[in-house]
């Protein structure tokens, strides 16, 4: 997509393509509860890696109809599937 | 959404309850489930070693379709549901007791639609220490950065 096109220009044109379009807004939502746990509680953590805390706090904030991943799987080849 | 792994916990608890088994899920899906930014391949349960749960153990098995294999004298692990699933009897390394008073630090966590009861993660930390493999030690730091996190918030 160009830039300067906005949001609802692109949500217009996903939904013409038979699609939701735009950012999901439970994401957003996801995010909004991220930040505000981490500013509630980023003081009592001083030596905690913030990149850290954010991945500790996403987890935090999904429950179990979150589509969570808990397990990796092994391939014959090398690496793994989730 | 419910994902695959978490039915397949949900699937685990509705057998554990089923056949009457009481487990509490330790190891590293206890840190996923007490919000541990990690993965596993394996899921480990703590049961009481007695007559009554080798029995009702192996009605699970049959529940799960799989089969039981005795990886040492206090661990079996069965083999066939969609992640193997290891059986500690009675203790796990380093965590300070019974099986008892990693229950008494036990708590209740939702898997897909059932429960499941989960060791404390500062046991899950505490076994790993004791375990010393370099797997187990390479996972101390962010399971420590967890515990730190889940203390600011008022969690166990």
């Amino acid at each position: 997509m160009a830039r300067g096109i906005s949001s609802r220009a692109k949500r217009a044109s996903a939904r013409k393509n038979g699609q939701l379009g735009g950012r999901p807004r439970k994401a957003d939502a996801l995010v909004v509860r991220i930040r505000n746990l981490y500013a509630e509680i980023a003081d009592k953590i001083p030596d905690v890696d913030p990149g850290d805390a954010m991945l500790v706090i996403e987890r935090m904030c999904r429950g179990p109809h979150d589509d969570r991943v808990f397990f990796i799987f092994p391939r014959p080849g090398g690496g793994y599937d989730f | 959404m419910i994902s695959k792994d978490d039915r397949f916990l949900s699937d685990l608890a509705t057998n554990l309850r089923r056949v009457q088994l009481e487990a509490i899920v330790v190891g590293n899906t206890a840190s996923i489930l007490n919000d541990a930014p990690v993965l596993t391949q394996d899921v480990d349960l703590l049961i009481r070693d007695t007559a009554q749960n080798r029995k009702k153990l192996k009605l699970l098995v049959a529940a799960l379709g799989g089969s039981l294999i005795p990886i040492a004298d206090k661990t079996r692990r069965i083999f066939g549901a969609r992640v193997p699933i290891d059986i500690l009897f009675d203790k796990i390394a380093g965590a300070g007791g019974s099986y008892a008073s990693i229950r008494s630090r036990s708590h209740q966590e939702v898997v897909g639609t059932d429960i499941l009861t989960v060791a404390s993660l500062a046991d899950v930390i505490k076994s790993k220490r004791a375990a010393g493999r370099p797997k187990d030690l390479a996972v101390l730091p962010i399971l420590e950065a967890t515990l730190k996190i889940r203390q600011a918030k008022g969690l166990p």
